[in-house]
């Protein structure tokens, strides 16, 4: 069976979809942090 | 009298225990197995389809009433829906949320002491010279009390690691939200995470673990798990199972992310953290949930016994083939105990988050204080667990995992979204959501709140009601020893869903007494 190249795409495309997602959402929380911190002082 | 409300301490705190409110023991169990069984890698198209339809959506939606609630002080779904919709049949809806929660909650804490034990056996080798399946699942029966066996002699053990599991709940709770729930996310939510990489990495790097069988293999798993099959897309359980997935793996529907939502600022953001609570849910899922125990059984066992043994459900992958999987590595001890611990870290971080709602709801409907609260829901959920351990084998639990953990998350679901888009009103909630959003959601998500959402939800309501509902209550498939057990469990439901109605009327009446009184 193996693992055939469809599903190393879908593996690329699920992890891919979700790992964008998470990368995306925590550098903008932490990009808004910084400049939340940096407006204060 | 109200209580001054708690409030969470950091951003990244909140996010933590959100997302350890969704990622549970299903991420792990649930999700492999689902993908294996319906098409593999084409199982993600429907999944996808549905985490933006539903996940996503139902998620902002969540995050918005419990935030409108908390600026009036209400963290559970009877205040929230009162405050959403100006009705007097408003609060007593909220009831299924109570419901819902509390109930998971009776037998999700049993469950998550099972993972405590099997951690603890793992690292002292308990099990270690059990060779197959049956042998394990064996110990298995024999540690919940379901089988008599020569491993434990009666429950004594299960209900030590039962006790620890329930002190450790009531003493987070006890300690609040950021002194208590926070803290714990952000303790247990990086262990979680560090721990399942480490156990990832181990599984892809193994190869094949017996040169004798080159089929099974960690290849092999793999395959089993993301080649798709695309033949599988025009069956509807396919695309009905992506729903349920998506829909139990957010833990939607229950009110808890409303509880938590309810103790955010006014003008905090909800959109992005919404997001990343998704997200982060999604990490666990499917990067790492759909790395681990299936690979790790096909690279082991091959993909015929993998099969049956997911079949036999996802307790029975965790809980029996995994600890086997872990007698034949290096080191496996610590592998089992890193394991059963995460899935403990994802326990315990969801079982709170159902806690913390009943609380909120004591505290503000009643002014009861966090000792009070503590102390009544522990008493209640103290004695509601013993019928689930001493009634397990007589299928006591699965009842109230279908009626409250399935069935009544679905009904919960679509009755918030129909009141927060459609009778508190979909330009109304859209501008809660988007309320200090630090990110811009496209306005097509309006409209997919507003009709595709609901009406999806309907949809898979409705299949299930057809399919799983009416058999179920009919009890076809229950053996006649069980049938007085079953009606147990369904007395014992209907008691907690009357128990919080009469409640909800008792607390709105001393209100308006307290309200007649100060005017």
């Amino acid at each position: 069976m193996g693992l055939q190249t469809s599903g190393i795409i879908f593996i690329i495309f699920a992890f891919g979809i979700i790992i964008g997602l998470t990368v995306f959402s925590f550098y903008k929380i932490f990009a808004i942090k910084k400049e939340d911190e940096k407006s204060r002082s | 009298m109200q209580n001054k409300r708690d409030q969470w301490g950091s951003r990244i705190g909140l996010i933590l225990a959100v997302a350890g409110n969704a990622v549970g023991l299903g991420n792990f169990l649930r999700f492999p197995v689902q993908a294996a069984s319906n098409g593999g890698g084409a199982f993600m198209i429907p999944y996808f389809i549905f985490f933006l339809l539903v996940g996503i959506p139902l998620m902002w939606m969540e995050w918005g009433m419990g935030r409108h609630g908390g600026k009036y002080s209400h963290g559970s779904g009877p205040g929230i829906f009162d405050v959403l919709w100006i009705n007097k049949l408003a609060k007593y809806i909220g009831a299924l949320g109570l419901f819902t929660s509390t109930i998971i909650m009776v037998y999700y804490t049993y469950i998550e002491s099972w993972t405590l034990g099997f951690s603890f056996f793992s690292i002292s080798k308990e099990y270690f010279g059990l060779d197959n399946f049956e042998s394990m699942k064996t110990f298995l029966y024999g540690y919940q009390g379901r089988a008599s066996t020569p491993f434990f002699d009666g429950i004594t053990i299960s209900y030590i690691f039962f006790l620890i599991t329930f002190i450790l709940n009531f003493w987070v709770l006890y300690r609040g939200i950021s002194k208590g729930i926070e803290k714990l996310a952000k303790i247990a939510m990086p262990m979680l995470f560090i721990f399942a990489i480490i156990i990832a990495i181990r599984v892809v790097t193994l190869g094949t673990p017996d040169p004798t069988h080159p089929e099974n293999s960690v290849a092999n798993g793999f395959g089993f798990i993301w080649n798709p099959d695309f033949s599988l897309l025009n069956n509807p359980k396919v695309w009905l199972a992506a729903a349920g997935q998506i829909f139990f793996t957010l833990s939607l529907g229950m009110g808890t992310i409303h509880a938590y939502a309810s103790y955010v600022k006014p003008k905090d953001d909800i959109a992005l953290s919404g997001l990343a609570t998704s997200a982060t849910n999604e990490f666990a899922e499917v990067v790492l949930g759909g790395s681990i125990a299936i690979p790790l059984a096909v690279a082991f066992f091959g993909i015929a016994t993998t099969t049956a043994m997911a079949q036999g459900g996802s307790f029975d992958l965790g809980f029996a083939s995994m600890p086997l999987v872990f007698e034949k590595i290096p080191f496996g001890q610590y592998f089992g105990f890193m394991w059963f611990l995460l899935l403990f870290f994802a326990g315990i971080t969801s079982s709170v988050a159902m806690g913390q709602q009943v609380m909120a709801f004591m505290e503000d409907e009643f002014g009861f204080s966090r000792k009070k609260s503590t102390i009544t829901l522990g008493i209640f959920i103290f004695i509601a667990v013993q019928f689930v351990i001493f009634f397990l084998k007589f299928g006591y639990l699965d009842e109230l995992d279908y009626w409250a953990g399935t069935f009544g998350l679905v009904v919960f679901a679509l009755v918030e979204s129909i009141i927060f888009m459609w009778i508190f009103g979909a330009e109304k909630a859209w501008s809660e959501i988007n309320s200090g959003a630090d990110i811009k959601i496209p306005r097509i998500f309006f409209y997919i709140m507003k009709y595709i959402t609901p009406l999806l939800l309907l949809l898979v309501m409705i299949w299930w009601l057809i399919n799983d509902a009416i058999p179920i209550l009919l009890m076809r498939s229950v053996d006649e020893e069980n049938i007085p057990y079953i009606w147990a469990a369904r007395i014992f439901m209907i008691l907690v869903f009357v128990g919080f109605l009469l409640l909800i009327k008792l607390a709105w009446k001393k209100k308006e007494v307290n309200h007649g009184t100060a005017n």
